[in-house]
């Protein structure tokens, strides 16, 4: 504010000044022209008329003595001589009158002038080669000229010193003059520059300020484009993601763990209802974290699917009794249209994405309900729909529905959770290269459609998993190794397994592990790594270093709760299952289950092998 | 004569361009005619042409002879515009093979002036014989007079193009 202060009186100031120092050397300039005029008039014509009469009245009065003193023989070059003296004389006393006193205007040189006029022309009559002159007369002539001659001389004095003291004021003016002219000339210069100077910083400053508002416009542009593309919510989810894995997984996978232990130890109706209600919460924040976990995993690019013929109207028989209870409880209808037949997709995506359609579904319905359908069409391809009689979305919304946390307005107070659900759908759609469209009417529902190819059934079922049950039975003697440096989660995944016939051996660290090794003498069946051990360790090393000190490839199981692709990667590539916090019980066995087959049948090869 | 010398002094040195003309070589060979009548002006100094004494010498009908230049103009002089007959001064000063366009002028009033510092290629500054359609007597400041085109060039109307305009011209001393 000072500087622009400063600035503002430094501009007035020279601008002021600039102008002074014009209108200034304007009046000098008129003054100089003034001086220049009275300079003109104080010419050589003045100087050469005084001289010239000077001059021709001596001359006269010479010739008039030298006629006076002439012998006869000189006579004639004399009166010669003063006739020609004459005529010079006359011819200067009859220039133009109105000539000679502009230029003779001192005083007393009128009437001196006019004397001289007189004189000359009264002896114009007599100034002949014949005329006779006595002495007397030509005396007389030489005297009068000479009388006028003094006249003049004092006249052309007087005008000379009148001339010479003008001359002086003159250049005394002029010395004046030529300073005032030097002292505004560079006034104005000075005034000039310092306001060229201050105009470039007032240009700069305001360039500058464009320039600050250009980049604010810019940032805020930006800052607007991010926020409607959901850059920042984006970026607010990465955090979140990061924090919630983190923190969430550990309490929750122990609490999955001793509800599965508790379950066994309550014995009155009410209190397994209670542990039920229990259970259902813990399994709704699963879904939440199981939902962040997969669209991590989505975007990590490890998922890779992998197709086979698919028995179309067997999975959406399956999702229709599913979805069943809840529209039971809600009462919904939940209808399922048309013949799918057989498609040729990666099973668990395409249920995963049919299922997330489906939850969305009915979490935007209130009334009516859910129809899922299907149809194929002639050019070999299966169209599967999911439409309900929700609340819609509004046609503005239908580009950014996919995004993550999109979701409309009453969603959440329905606990519908994140909103992750049609993101992740998105990623699933475009993983399996299967086209999702949707349409909808606010108020009256909303359709999405999948697009899938058409297959004939194939001859022989397709070899699918019978069921989802996994009978605990087999694990029973089974010895785990259990290595995490979560207490909570160690104890918790000991009772459970505890619970269902195994013998564990529990260790926080590698070190610990290999010393219950030595101590139990026991070689384990399997092995139960956590990822993370203490001191920068890894459960891939763990199980290394297990495995190496067995001298048997014993099968291991990965848990974590990281999910950076860059260790997805890595256990996909040693081919050792991962498991991603939160576990839930059933999950575990099945995993475990698993690798103790793949163990039996690696082994029936390895004995039928050559 | 201490102003005269101070003015001429003052002029000589104001005014020290010097104009050269280029002359024809077989001009400069042939002789000038003889005056027949009375000797009007005489031109000496650096000339080619000569033919009384080294001089130039003329009379009024040489002078006369030469192609003729007339215009009016005013002059500080008269009362009103007065037309003026005479030869070219350049025109006069290539006649006579003159080596500069300067020379000293004298007059029969015992005026002397050096003329030099105007163009006269530029200028048709003439030596008049003619005032007014008549011969000038000496009254009548003749009767030749170095006459400048005030009007015709109003640059010419300065103090040295009025103290150049010598009257009753005599002689002329080319240097």
């Amino acid at each position: 504010m000072g500087v622009r202060t400063g600035l503002h009186v430094t501009i007035t100031v020279s601008a002021l000044a600039a102008l002074a120092a014009v209108v200034m050397l304007l009046v000098v300039v008129v003054q100089m022209n003034d001086a220049h005029d009275m300079l003109e008039r104080d010419g050589v014509l003045e100087f050469n008329f005084v001289h010239q009469t000077l001059h021709a009245l001596g001359e006269f009065s010479l010739a008039a003595m030298s006629l006076r003193a002439a012998s006869p023989g000189q006579h004639q070059a004399a009166m010669q001589e003063l006739l020609l003296r004459y005529d010079v004389l006359y011819s200067i006393v009859t220039l133009p009158p109105n000539w000679a006193s502009s230029v003779l205007d001192g005083e007393g040189a009128q009437p001196l002038f006019q004397r001289l006029r007189e004189f000359t022309l009264a002896l114009e009559a007599r100034m002949t080669p014949e005329a006779a002159w006595t002495g007397q007369q030509l005396d007389g002539l030489s005297r009068t000229s000479l009388t006028l001659s003094g006249g003049v001389y004092e006249i052309g004095n007087e005008i000379f010193q009148r001339k010479a003291a003008l001359r002086d004021a003159l250049a005394g003016r002029m010395d004046v003059l030529i300073g005032l002219f030097w002292f505004f000339g560079a006034l104005f210069l000075l005034a000039g520059l310092s306001l060229y100077l201050s105009m470039a910083h007032a240009l700069a400053n305001a360039a500058r300020s464009a320039h600050e508002a250009d980049t604010a416009r810019h940032q805020l542009a930006s800052a607007l484009e991010a926020l409607t593309d959901g850059d920042i919510a984006r970026k607010a989810r990465n955090r979140f993601l990061a924090a919630a894995t983190h923190d969430l997984r550990q309490p929750l996978q122990a609490m999955q763990y001793y509800l599965a232990a508790l379950v066994l130890h309550v014995p009155l109706p009410e209190g397994r209802e209670l542990l039920e209600r229990i259970g259902r919460t813990t399994h709704s924040a699963q879904t939440m974290l199981t939902g962040l976990l997969e669209l991590s995993r989505l975007d990590a690019g490890v998922l890779v699917p992998h197709r086979s013929a698919v028995d179309a109207d067997e999975l959406l028989q399956r999702l229709v009794e599913e979805f069943a209870v809840e529209a039971g409880e809600r009462s919904l209808t939940l209808a399922r249209l048309g013949r799918a037949g057989w498609t040729r997709t990666d099973p668990q995506l395409l249920e995963r994405v049919l299922r997330n359609l489906l939850a969305n579904a009915f979490a935007y319905t209130e009334r009516g309900g859910v129809t899922l359908g299907a149809r194929r069409t002639e050019r070999s391809t299966l169209l599967i729909e999911v439409r309900d009689t929700g609340i819609g979305i509004p046609e503005r919304e239908l580009e950014t529905v996919f995004n993550e946390y999109q979701q409309a307005e009453n969603a959440l107070r329905n606990g519908a959770g994140l909103g992750l659900g049609l993101s992740i759908v998105r990623r699933l759609t475009r993983l399996l290269g299967t086209p999702l469209t949707v349409d909808s009417e606010p108020g009256r529902g909303t359709r999405f459609e999948l697009t899938l190819p058409a297959i004939p059934a194939p001859a022989m079922p397709s070899d699918a998993p019978a069921g989802d049950e996994v009978d605990p039975s087999p694990l029973e003697r089974l010895v785990v190794l259990v290595i995490d440096d979560d207490a909570g989660v160690r104890e918790g995944i000991a009772m459970l397994l505890r619970q269902h016939g195994c013998q564990v051996e529990c260790a926080f660290d590698i070190d610990e592990a290999l010393a219950r090794l030595v101590e139990s003498e026991l070689a384990p069946d399997l092995l139960l790594a956590d990822y993370r051990l203490p001191n920068g360790r890894t459960g891939l090393e763990a199980i290394d270093v297990i495995r190496d000190e067995l001298n048997d490839d014993v099968p291991a199981l990965l848990v974590t709760g990281d999910t950076t692709p860059a260790l997805l990667g890595e256990a996909r590539k040693r081919r050792v299952p991962l498991l991603h916090k939160p576990i839930d019980a059933r999950q575990l066995f099945r995993e475990m289950d698993a690798a103790m087959r793949s163990r039996r049948a690696d082994g029936a090869s390895d004995g039928s092998g050559p | 004569m201490e102003y005269l010398h101070r003015a001429q002094g003052r002029f000589r040195f104001a005014w020290p361009i010097l104009l050269t003309l280029i002359f024809h070589a077989p001009l400069a060979a042939e002789p000038l005619p003889l005056p027949d009548g009375e000797v009007v002006l005489v031109i000496d100094g650096a000339i080619a042409r000569t033919n009384i004494d080294g001089e130039a010498r003329f009379d009024l009908a040489m002078l006369q002879g030469l192609a003729a230049h007339a215009f009016t103009t005013d002059t500080p002089w008269h009362e009103g515009p007065q037309r003026f007959e005479g030869v070219l001064l350049s025109a006069l000063l290539e006649h006579v093979g003159a080596a500069s366009s300067s020379f000293k002028a004298e007059a029969i009033d015992d005026y002397t002036v050096t003329f030099s510092g105007i163009d006269l290629q530029r200028y048709p500054v003439i030596v008049a014989y003619r005032h007014g359609g008549e011969p000038m007597t000496r009254r009548r400041l003749g009767p030749l007079r170095i006459v400048m085109p005030f009007d015709d060039h109003p640059s010419l109307r300065t103090h040295v193009g009025k103290a150049l305009s010598v009257w009753q011209l005599l002689r002329m001393r080319v240097l």
